[in-house]
């Protein structure tokens, strides 16, 4: 049962083969007969040497391998393998037992080997198609028989997408605050839900289509109930000498980064601050994102418009200021408002134990500066605006033995200071982490965590990690659950005030899993920025169905 | 089960002692430690060169994590792998894996460059924050997502990894196997020592034998299934692994063998883990 042979469906391309085995090359594998085709001949440009495309009949059906042709020993066949490496095709490698490209018509016999034992038992026999040609050796009259073959025809049926995918999650959330509320109107809940569907769509070519939605429902507070597009962008990747090149286009999320008590140099996406006050989650952002990348490392340019107002909590909230921030009332430094163009760039390398990032971003800021004003109603309020600025960041993290060693580092120009006057700064994150692996006697992972969040501008600085401390662990019991714990307490070391977090989450059963949540708020004095926010701890736990 | 293979063991080990040392002098004990290292080098360089020039492959894999009680979870993910070029030096085999199932951490992305010497360099891709983190590679021993596999069983072994020492050829089923013993070099390394089944025809892996670091027998795997890919390539269709100590195990099933599978280099770069589907 277990017999060789080709079958010839086009002349130049799919050529036919006798159970004879030889030397080739093979430069890949295809399940799809057209994107054997189509990478036979991009190869064959590349490599400017005759290829063949063969069918091999598998338990899984057809597969069309695209093999040399020009390679009568394993020497020459080698040395094609290599020098294929060599131009950027990776998954070329060295099949001793090819089934030969006949030379005439007359020979293609369809006959089975003699010795099935020399057989390769992924090969099984296929008819001959009655009306296969000679194939042709020279490579010029290779390329006229391939230009010549019509294009492709959608097989009815069989749209245009390779791929795709549809998933993502919903969850039950509720967030409970036990202190009584500083400002009037104030709820002490936070229920709802929020829906997080992914499509993906990738094509023949490899290019995809991504859209990520977001929507939280919030049945305390109407402004925590928001909407957005967290991505929507389609993707092209290719081959740009020994390096790949990426193109994406449209809204997406962008992290750079290393530390964990705060993203400071992370600066693409606006933050979304009504999600979470740890300033974590991040808004869509729409841009252009071309990226080159290598073993040498990666370089990324970013042009980006549509600037994105900060959220914030509304009256009925908690975690907000006394006034309400009036987001219809957004002023800009920049004449072009939200539509100026803000520019980035990033390299980002591996040199052995480190991993280094160095960006630079000129553009609008993300970070708000409020204004006192006043609104329609006479109603006093807090209008954003956001100032132009041009941003340094550096991030790296040193990995050896069981420490992690982190830095983030950013030199910011053209923003203003607690007291709206302008102030270049320079802030740090700097810190390590340790992993105790297998503590307890079980096959749990122990991390202990440190980090000096540092801001130049002190007493004057727009953030709240001016001079902060932060100590943190996470426990991973590696079990079925996924079961995790994540503990961490900023301290400030100006204000003695701390921000506890707690995270407790677990997978109950397949699709489904828990996450518990509490944020607790020690000892904020008068001249901590989170001072409106003291009574603001709260508990919450959410309930996750992943699809 | 953890029984009778220990007891085997034992016999074996008496077997070895009384047929050693009853005649044979000091100097040639040493001699004849040398021949057996230098031979269950040399089974392993020929294990691993038959495993080379695949160029790259792409399978999945599905794990069937069974607990004492008998209560089963699932993992599905995807895996793909990038032979490092002849010609390079001290790098190994790049591995990525993308994981399907538990459906919450799906889009998760793990990537593995390894070294020959050293420590491995790996990646992670949290889907959620977009974040491609570098992580530790002192983790070998621990469990890959909860399974009895530790992330240092994950990835092919590369030669430079163990020292070795040929101890026997013995039946195995049909087959007779050359069993060798395997010792890690990196010290972060779960293991004390393996013990490995191949058999003498095709070098298969067909039963390991991992010995913890206090030396007692920690975990059986055992691989079936076998089938030969593009004419030379033998991969195992199941490996299952029991653990002695917990009662609990994992059964691995690899399916969609795709060899000299369409990939790119850059797919295996920490950007491109950024679009691991």
């Amino acid at each position: 049962m277990r017999r060789i042979l080709a079958v010839a469906v086009t002349a130049a391309v799919l050529v036919a083969a006798s159970p004879a085995a030889g030397a080739a090359a093979v430069f890949g594998s295809f399940r799809d007969l057209d994107n054997a085709t189509r990478e036979h001949h991009r190869i064959s440009m590349r490599l400017g040497v005759p290829l063949a495309v063969v069918v091999v009949r598998t338990g899984r059906g057809p597969l069309y391998r695209i093999v040399s042709t020009g390679t009568p020993d394993e020497a020459a066949a080698r040395a094609l393998v290599v020098r294929a490496r060599e131009a950027g095709v990776p998954g070329a490698w060295y099949w001793a037992e090819a089934p030969v490209p006949e030379q005439l018509p007359e020979e293609r016999v369809a006959t089975a080997p003699e010795d099935p034992e020399t057989v390769p038992a992924e090969l099984e026999a296929v008819e001959e198609a009655p009306d296969m040609q000679p194939p042709r050796t020279a490579p010029d009259a290779r390329e006229e028989a391939v230009a010549a073959r019509p294009e492709p025809t959608e097989p009815p049926g069989e749209p245009w997408i390779a791929y795709r995918s549809f998933s993502g999650d919903i969850s039950l959330e509720g967030r409970w605050y036990p202190d009584p509320a500083v400002h009037p109107g104030q709820r002490s809940h936070a229920s709802g839900f929020v829906v997080r569907p992914e499509l993906y769509l990738e094509d023949r070519a490899g290019r995809s289509l991504t859209v990520r939605p977001f929507f939280r429902h919030d049945a305390a507070d109407p402004r925590r109930t928001h909407a957005d597009l967290h991505e929507a962008y389609g993707m092209a990747v290719g081959q740009w000498g020994a390096s790949e090149w990426e193109l994406r286009l449209g809204v997406d999320r962008v992290f750079w980064g290393v530390t964990e008590s705060q993203h400071l140099v992370d600066i693409i996406n606006q933050v979304d601050l009504v999600e979470h006050p740890n300033e974590k989650a991040r808004l869509g952002q729409l841009m252009a994102h071309v990226t080159l990348a290598g073993n040498w490392g990666a370089f990324e340019l970013f042009g980006i418009t549509g600037h994105r107002d900060r959220t914030f909590s509304g009256r009925t909230g908690r975690l907000r200021l006394p006034l309400l921030i009036d987001r219809g009332a957004t002023t800009y430094e920049s004449g072009a408002e939200e539509w100026g163009l803000d520019v980035a760039g990033r390299y980002s390398g591996t040199i052995g134990a480190v991993d280094v990032g160095i960006s630079v971003f000129d553009g609008t800021s993300r970070e708000p500066f409020l204004l006192p004003a006043v609104n329609g109603a006479g109603t006093p309020v807090l209008a954003p605006h956001y100032r132009r600025i041009r941003q340094f960041g550096l991030d790296a993290q040193l990995t050896t033995g069981s420490w992690l060693y982190k830095l983030e580092a950013i030199h910011r120009a053209g923003a203003w200071n607690l007291l709206g006057r302008e102030e270049d700064y320079a802030a740090f994150v700097a810190g390590g982490e340790y992993t105790l692996y297998g503590v307890f006697g079980s096959g749990a992972d122990l991390g202990l965590l440190a980090e000096w969040n540092y801001d130049g501008r002190r007493e004057w600085a727009t953030s709240r990690f001016q001079n902060d401390l932060f100590f943190g662990t996470r426990l991973a019991l590696n079990d079925e659950q996924g079961t995790e714990f994540i503990g961490g307490v900023l301290s400030d070391l100006d204000h003695d005030s701390h921000f506890v977090s707690l995270e407790l989450s677990r997978r109950l059963r397949d699709n489904w899993s828990l996450e518990f949540e509490t944020v607790v708020l020690l000892n904020v004095g008068e001249a901590d920025l989170l001072y409106a926010m003291r009574r603001d701890s709260f508990v919450g736990l959410d309930l996750v169905y992943s699809f | 089960m953890m029984e009778r293979v220990r007891g085997r063991f034992r016999v074996a080990a008496v077997v070895a002692f009384l047929g050693a040392f009853p005649t044979a002098a000091p100097t040639a004990l040493a001699e004849d430690a040398a021949a057996a290292e230098d031979r269950g080098l040399a089974i392993a360089r020929d294990a691993r060169q038959r495993k080379q020039g695949f160029g790259s492959f792409t399978a999945s894999q599905t794990m069937v994590l069974r607990n004492r009680q008998g209560r089963e979870s699932r993992r599905h993910l995807r895996v793909k792998v990038l032979e490092a070029p002849p010609e390079a030096e001290g790098a190994g085999d790049r591995s990525l894996f993308v994981f399907d199932e538990p459906r919450d951490v799906r889009g998760t992305a793990f990537l593995v460059h390894a070294n020959k010497e050293g420590a491995d360099d790996q990646w992670l891709y949290l889907p959620a924050l977009k974040r491609v983190k570098r992580i530790n590679s002192a983790n070998r021993s621990g469990s890959f997502m909860g399974s009895e596999f530790a992330y240092e069983d994950m990835t092919p072994p590369e030669v430079e990894q163990f020292d070795y020492r040929y101890l026997r050829d013995e039946a195995c089923g049909e087959l007779t196997c050359t069993v060798v013993e395997r010792t890690p070099r990196d010290e972060r390394s779960g293991y004390r020592r393996q013990i490995v089944w191949q058999d003498t025809d095709e070098l298969r892996l067909w039963k390991v034998e991992y010995y913890d670091r206090r030396d007692a027998l920690l975990k059986t795997l055992d691989v079936s299934g076998y089938a030969r890919y593009v004419d030379r390539y033998w991969h195992a269709a199941e490996m299952s692994m029991v653990n002695h100590l917990t009662g609990k195990s994992t059964v691995l099933t690899w399916s969609d063998y795709d060899f000299g599978a369409a990939v790119t280099p850059g797919e295996f770069l920490p950007t491109g883990l950024r679009r691991a589907r």
